[in-house]
């Protein structure tokens, strides 16, 4: 008994050592890839004060501070349309989304009906496919329509292209809600569909919220709809008037002004982090695994 | 009161789902000169869009650009992520710290990939003042530091390279989500045993997250099948063979080159059909293959 302790203990220490070792080999690692980041961030940040002569000479600042970049792009590309622009997709695409995948996860997960479970994995199956399945076939009835460059289609698609993946994480939310609480407000008089918006969804506020900023970065970031959809400069969104951006300075040999634009286009979205990373961090990423 | 809550979900479905995939599967079977042809226009044209495909050294080249990222940059992406997953998680009474870590290492993925392909290709890339040059100029490799990264011969990697590096944050945080609900006792115990961190790794942290694992490398997979934004931006050309994938070609092949052109030239809407249906078809068996590979039986802990 004794010997088997000791032995227990020996090994116990051994493999402290291992694994302090292989922390430590970890912690250098994550180390080297962090700063690797952090300095091409910082530098992009630099380089948009510097001038394209001082970025090539190797020492950004040879000709002082310099805002002729930012010029160009908010004064030129008139970038703070195509900002506005995305803001005003984005947010109209995520209460739309929610709209319309709240009240229908509600239903899925709480009643059975003809057909519900058909339509459940019909949508569990469209949120792994790819988007290029379904673009020719809208792309070209919004272009028959003569519906495209314009605001309400994009977003009218952001919605479609949303509600499956979002009505599939809330789904499983709702399903962990009692549903007793829904019956007692109907008792007190209230209609199911007064009693789903009062006392329903503001209880699933954790998961519309988790749901809500998956989608605003999903949709701040989307490219392909964007892309074929808003050919008009003015109502690019800030992805694709950033790339229209980048070709243009990459052409004219403007390097300030090219990280300017990256710079304008990273700062609202490293801040609006910022103030939700818990939610980025954790919530969403376990909850659509559980979901 | 079922009806009014479900009704625009179905309507979704059918309008935005179940037609355009009809339709789709419909068109890669006919020749349609432009993707405003209305259908009477459209010739019955057989399997020969998909024969035309199989055959164009463009597609072929597009495949093996997806199989590689999924291959090469897949084994990188997932060697970091379970690295800095573990190491995240083992993280203990340096939270912040870690949330520090955690934060840059995921950023990228919240940023726009047209900003983070700039910051690669212009600075960290440029083999003039780039970040790359500088660090193998520092530690002497002089060789290194010359290659041209953004050049037709070796885009592709640096490609990948960059898109990897941008990934892993998203993995790590996956995984490490799902290391975190695992009792602690058993690694104590398992040290007592004699186990060392890797037999640890292999034989307790993999089994007990093998759920999610399979939903990241399911994830990745079709990441690959979707590949489009990064094959588009990260050439100066926006469908460099080098750095094509099949996605770009489809876009392409239908909607012609440069941002919103409308100038379609010897467009076949038809074969960019044949090639979405094909990528359907790979992420069916993508999902397929992942889910026989992991096997059902789960762990309780």
């Amino acid at each position: 008994m004794y010997e088997m302790e000791k032995r227990g203990k020996k090994l116990r220490r051994i493999n402290e050592r291992k694994r302090n070792l292989s922390f430590f080999i970890a912690e250098t690692i994550v180390i080297m890839w962090v700063s690797f980041a952090l300095a091409a961030f910082i530098w992009a940040f630099i380089a948009s004060f510097s001038t394209t002569r001082s970025i090539f000479s190797g020492n950004l600042f040879s000709e002082g501070l310099n805002f002729k970049g930012y010029r160009v792009v908010f004064v030129e590309y008139k970038i703070m349309r195509n900002f506005f622009n995305s803001l005003i997709y984005t947010t109209l695409a995520c209460i739309g989304i929610l709209l319309i995948s709240a009240p229908g996860a509600y239903v899925i997960s709480k009643y059975s009906f003809i057909g519900g479970t058909a339509l459940r994995s019909f949508l569990a199956a469209s949120t792994g496919l790819p988007s290029v399945m379904i673009l020719v076939p809208v792309f070209m009835t919004i272009v028959r329509m003569n519906a495209a460059n314009s605001m309400l289609t994009l977003i009218a698609v952001y919605i479609a292209a949303g509600v499956p993946v979002s009505l599939y994480y809330l789904t499983g939310f709702f399903a962990t809600l009692p549903s007793t609480l829904q019956e007692s407000a109907m008792i007190d008089g209230c209609s199911p569909i007064a009693a789903f918006w009062r006392i329903m969804f503001p209880l699933a506020k954790p998961g519309i919220i988790s749901v809500t900023v998956f989608n605003f970065i999903a949709y701040w970031n989307e490219y392909i709809w964007a892309l074929s959809l808003m050919s008009n400069p003015g109502k690019r969104t800030i992805s694709i008037a950033l790339q229209g951006i980048t070709r243009a300075m990459t052409n004219q040999g403007n390097y300030p002004g090219m990280f300017a634009a990256v710079v304008i286009v990273l700062v609202p979205t490293i801040i609006l982090f910022v103030f939700l990373s818990d939610y980025l961090l954790e919530d969403m990423t376990s909850g659509a695994i559980k979901g | 009161m079922i009806l009014i809550f479900i009704l625009p979900v179905v309507v979704i479905c059918l309008v935005f789902y179940l037609w355009p995939i009809a339709r789709t599967l419909m068109m890669s079977f006919f020749k349609i000169s432009s993707i405003t042809s209305p259908m009477k226009e459209w010739q019955f044209n057989g399997f020969n869009n998909y024969m035309q495909i199989n055959l164009s050294p463009l597609f072929q080249r597009s495949m093996k650009n997806i199989i590689l990222i999924w291959l090469v940059g897949g084994v990188f992406n997932f060697i970091f992520s379970f690295l800095f997953a573990v190491y995240i998680t083992k993280l203990s009474g340096k939270e912040k710290r870690g949330k520090f870590y955690k934060t840059l290492i995921y950023l990228p993925n919240i940023i726009t990939p047209v900003a983070i392909v700039t910051i690669w290709t212009q600075y960290i890339f440029n083999n003039r003042f780039g970040l790359l040059k500088n660090i193998f100029d520092f530690i002497g490799l002089h060789q290194l530091a010359a290659i041209p990264w953004t050049s037709q011969m070796y885009s592709f990697w640096a490609m990948t390279i960059a898109y990897t590096f941008g990934s892993v944050g998203y993995y790590m945080i996956m995984l490490s989500s799902a290391m975190k609900r695992i009792p602690q006792e058993l690694y104590e115990s398992a040290m007592i045993e004699g186990a060392g961190p890797m037999r640890q790794f292999g034989q307790i942290t993999l089994p007990l997250i093998k759920d999610v694992h399979k939903m990241a490398q399911i994830f990745w997979a079709l990441s690959c099948v979707n590949f489009f934004l990064w094959s588009r931006v990260f050439s100066i050309n926006d469908s460099d063979p080098a750095t094509l994938s099949p996605v770009n070609l489809l876009y392409t092949q239908v909607f012609g080159n440069s941002i919103g052109a409308s100038t379609i030239q010897q467009a076949n809407v038809g074969a960019g059909a044949a090639v979405a249906v094909y990528l359907t078809l790979i992420a069916i068996v993508v999902f397929g293959m992942f889910q026989l590979a992991f096997g059902k039986e789960n762990y309780e802990y």
